[in-house]
């Protein structure tokens, strides 16, 4: 099977610093895939490698089935990429890199472009650096959808965006993946983004692959218990697949992953009074996912 | 690439537009304060500076800007090949550098030639040739600094020093070994420009281009860093030639004054008559004649590299500039700008239509004073009142002049490759006869290695004191009195050797011994390119000089020690085969400073890569 990213103990030194540690991942063809991270998790680094601007320290990178350090024009043609800051020649009317943009692309799909710029209130005759970053933002997702690209990279693109240009930028996202056969990958920190969007959730910490699969099955991962502790919470690192805990007015509460019923159980032996199992969300998931190798104050009580 | 190009070009088209501007101006202003193909040699050097510096800023900002992250990923992730890339926007950043370089120009020279009578030839048209290729060079060296991850690509501006400084024999050699720099350079940046801008170059040829020029420019940086670990501690200790001369050294001579240096270089002569010439040098009147050889200008010659201007008789109003595609002297009113007719090498000449080939000089003249014309054999004298060239004086058979007439106090000198010819100035500035010389005294030496005449005016004639550091053979200072006596008689008075060198064998031929190859190479360009200037060494003649045996052990060694250690680094890095064989050469072939260059064109940090990240 192709996949359009593959990568295989991919690892990216800078310095003494590990950006990306023995990185193994595979995302097939077709759907939303959204990539959260916390900073500096290693996200940019594996666009980076992915699009043949880095080298490896070590392992490979594929995209749409060629060695990302030998991409060709043909392959580059079929991979769309948005970037955070939504680079753009600033000295350009937006009229101007439309037609520039074009005339790389021979599938350009003027139908998206039109359809996707009518999201976003941009005037053509603007120059970039007039623009709002939800017009840039807009300008630069339709260039990058009307190339009908088989994959769409979009590295933060919401960052900064105010609600109604998000609001404008995901719709004009779903309405293309409607439209197109596109394979999107979409980095972001907003968690209800990735909720309504997403497909597959993938998460990467410290440079390493901590979950690829959808976002209900991610969220089944993690558990969310309330209880009752006369005494203190037993040490954090033996409660098993502890997330967090925090304290609120006499009650401990813990999220843990990959743990069944029993752990009700094992916080009963360990001293705990009641204790209730309660659903969890998908952000309140990722975040304690996120937080976990980072110390708070009320991490542990 | 046009679409490259087109986006590239409008980023910079007002910069652009404000340079041209800004230098059509400041030509301007410069036209109003002297004739403006005539600019004094400090604002030359300044353009220049502003030139080549400008060029090479912007060169490297516009990489720059495009390099940084964001950016960079934007640029080359496109459906386009990399070099395709390149092309473009180096296309604009040549073609906003053309527009601000050569616009003014021409429009400056063009309308002088149409709205003056001021002699414009081709060249000045072409001089914009030469600030474009210069200004393209260190933009392209710039664009390398910003693309490629070498800490010394920087140094490849040492290109410049070797096209901007020698005086080019014609006008093949002035601008071949441009276009062949700028082929050079554009080469290597289109293989810098990857879009991995972290990798280095691994292919031998573009490792051999880039580290040639590197060494070269290491070896100007080894030779300064002498200052570092002899001349300073020297200097500090109080040991240093410089302010402790070290007696018995020809080099001695310096820190004498008048007599001294006589009674110096008599030192030891079995000469009766010693002690009677170091007084009488006590009471003459002392001088000095330059044997510092003179390249004479040649047809086409850049305009910059004219020694004056023109020829402007006092009391007149009138100009007369050497036109090189005429050949002929141009005169013109520079109140009226009315034509005054031409000079021809048999005289005055109503217009220039009159002129025949008979007429034209077959060498370029250079203008000394207000009123001479000297090629190197002819010195020709003006006289503007009554219309006359004559020859002042020519040239022995089988000589001519190292340089220009040299116009003292006591005596007018001309050097010629054999001999010194020494004038009454009288006999010189008399507007009618022909000048004889009243004492022709035989050089001691070839003018080359003759580093300084000292005179001595005698009530019979001169004192000669020749001196140098080569004058009885390579590394053989000496130097010789000679008494010229008024009629032509000459005495050698005296003939010293110094066994005693002012510095060690490895300080005074350090470029030799750190690098012969680049050494010998450098001399062969530079003696190819301008052959006239004996500065540069033949290669023929350095293979045959005799260095101390020092020097070659020294050299020798560096370059086996050279060889070696980029064997190991080629080894440390886990270079390939064809990398490491090319590596190893040059060390072997270039000597240290290819081993500094390998140190500036690879990764001080070697990093342990996989099957496919390597």
């Amino acid at each position: 099977m192709h996949y359009c990213i593959e990568t295989h103990g991919l690892t990216k030194r800078y310095g003494k610093k590990l950006a990306l540690d023995d990185f193994t991942l595979q995302i097939g063809r077709g759907g939303i895939h959204a990539i959260v991270g916390s900073n500096g998790a290693g996200k940019s680094t594996l666009f980076r490698l992915l699009l043949g601007v880095a080298t490896p320290t070590s392992g490979s990178a594929r995209l749409l089935g060629v060695n990302s350090r030998d991409l060709t024009p043909e392959i580059r043609g079929r991979v769309g990429y948005v970037n955070e800051e939504h680079t753009l020649p600033l000295w350009m009317k937006a009229r101007e890199i439309t037609s520039h943009q074009r005339s790389f692309y021979p599938d350009w799909n003027s139908e998206i472009y039109n359809s996707v710029i009518g999201y976003f209130d941009v005037d053509q005759n603007q120059k970039v650096a007039g623009l709002s970053r939800g017009e840039r933002a807009g300008l630069n997702l339709s260039m990058a959808l009307a190339q009908s690209p088989d994959l769409l990279i979009l590295d933060e693109p919401t960052l900064g965006l105010d609600v109604v240009a998000r609001q404008s930028f995901l719709e004009a996202l779903l309405f293309t993946e409607g439209e197109a056969n596109t394979t999107i990958i979409y980095c972001s920190h907003q968690m209800e983004e990735i909720e309504r969007v997403a497909d597959q959730l993938i998460i990467m910490e410290k440079g390493m692959l901590k979950n690829n699969s959808s976002p209900d099955a991610f969220v089944e991962r993690v558990s969310y218990w309330v209880a009752d502790f006369p005494s203190a919470l037993p040490e954090k690192s033996r409660i098993p697949g502890f997330l967090s805990a925090r304290n609120i007015e006499g009650q401990y509460h813990i999220l843990v992953a990959d743990q069944t019923n029993d752990f009700g159980d094992y916080l009963k032996q360990s001293g705990a009074g009641a204790v209730a199992r309660h659903p969890v969300n998908l952000e309140r998931a990722v975040n304690a996912f996120l937080t976990k190798n980072h110390n708070t104050p009320d991490s542990r009580a | 690439m046009l679409q490259i190009f087109k986006s590239e070009f409008l980023r910079y088209r007002t910069w652009t537009l404000i340079a041209t501007l800004a230098i059509l101006a400041a030509y301007a202003f410069m036209a109003k304060l002297f004739p403006f193909l005539s600019a004094p040699p400090e604002l030359t050097a300044v353009s220049y500076l502003l030139l080549v510096g400008g060029a090479l800023l912007f060169g490297f900002v516009q990489m720059l800007l495009h390099k940084r992250g964001n950016n960079w990923t934007y640029l080359v992730h496109r459906p386009l090949p990399p070099q395709e890339i390149f092309h473009g926007l180096a296309l604009a950043g040549c073609v906003s550098i053309t527009f601000a370089i050569a616009l003014p120009w021409l429009v400056m020279v063009t309308g002088i030639d149409a709205f003056t009578t001021t002699v414009v030839d081709t060249r000045h048209y072409t001089y914009i040739l030469f600030m474009l290729f210069c200004a393209l060079t260190a933009y392209l060296v710039g664009t390398l600094s910003a693309l490629n991850p070498s800490k010394g690509s920087v140094l490849l501006i040492i290109f410049l020093l070797m096209l901007m400084n020698p005086r080019p024999s014609n006008d093949v050699a002035q601008f071949a070994p441009m276009l062949g720099v700028m082929g050079i350079l554009y080469a290597l940046n289109v293989v810098s420009f990857k879009p991995d801008l972290s990798t280095h170059v691994v292919r031998p040829w573009v490792i051999i281009l880039m580290a040639l020029p590197m060494s070269y420019a290491l070896t100007y940086g080894l030779a300064l860093s002498t200052t570092v670990y002899y001349h300073a501690p020297r200097f500090i200790m109080g040991t240093h030639p410089d302010n402790h001369p070290v007696d018995g050294t020809v080099e001695y001579l310096w820190s004498l004054k008048g007599a001294e240096r006589v009674d110096y270089a008599l030192e030891g002569s079995d000469n009766p008559r010693a002690d009677y010439y170091a007084k009488q040098a006590e009471l003459a009147e002392e001088d000095g004649v330059s044997t510092s050889i003179w390249t004479y200008p040649r047809p086409g010659q850049l305009h910059t590299q004219d020694a004056q201007y023109a020829l402007t008789p006092t009391g007149t109003h009138e100009v007369w500039q050497f036109s090189h595609d005429e050949m002929l002297m141009v005169g013109r009113s520079s109140v009226t700008e009315k034509p005054l007719g031409v000079i021809g090498m048999r005289g005055f000449l109503g217009d220039l239509a009159a002129a025949t080939d008979a007429d034209r000089f077959t060498e370029v003249p250079v203008m000394v004073g207000e009123r001479f014309l000297a090629t190197p054999t002819v010195i020709y004298q003006v006289n503007f009142k009554e219309r006359r060239l004559d020859i002042k004086h020519q040239a022995p058979a089988g000589e001519h002049y190292v340089n220009r007439p040299q116009m003292r106090d006591n005596f007018v000198a001309l050097v010629t490759d054999k001999h010194t010819l020494l004038f009454d100035p009288r006999a010189i500035n008399d507007e009618y006869e022909t000048a004889e010389p009243d004492y022709i005294i035989a050089h001691p030496a070839a003018p080359r290695d003759i580093s300084s005449i000292d005179t001595y005016r005698l009530v019979d004639g001169y004192l000669f004191l020749y001196r140098g550091a080569n004058l009885f053979g390579f590394d053989d200072p000496g130097s010789v009195v000679v008494h010229a006596r008024l009629g032509g008689d000459n005495e050698v008075i005296n003939t010293r050797h110094y066994t005693v060198q002012r510095h060690p064998a490895w300080i005074r031929h350090y470029m030799e011994m750190i690098s012969p190859v680049l050494h010998l190479m450098d001399n062969a360009y530079l003696s190819a390119i301008e052959p006239t200037n004996e500065d540069y060494t033949h290669p023929q003649e350095l293979i045959t000089r005799q260095y101390p045996a020092s020097i070659y052990w020294a050299s020798a060694i560096l370059m086996v020690l050279s060889a070696l250690i980029t064997l190991m680094l080629c080894r440390r890095h886990h270079l390939g085969r064809a990398q490491t064989i090319t590596w190893a050469i040059l060390g072997g072939l270039l000597s240290l400073p290819a081993v500094i260059a390998f140190l500036l064109m690879n990764p001080w940090r070697v990093e342990v890569r996989g099957p496919e990240g390597g």
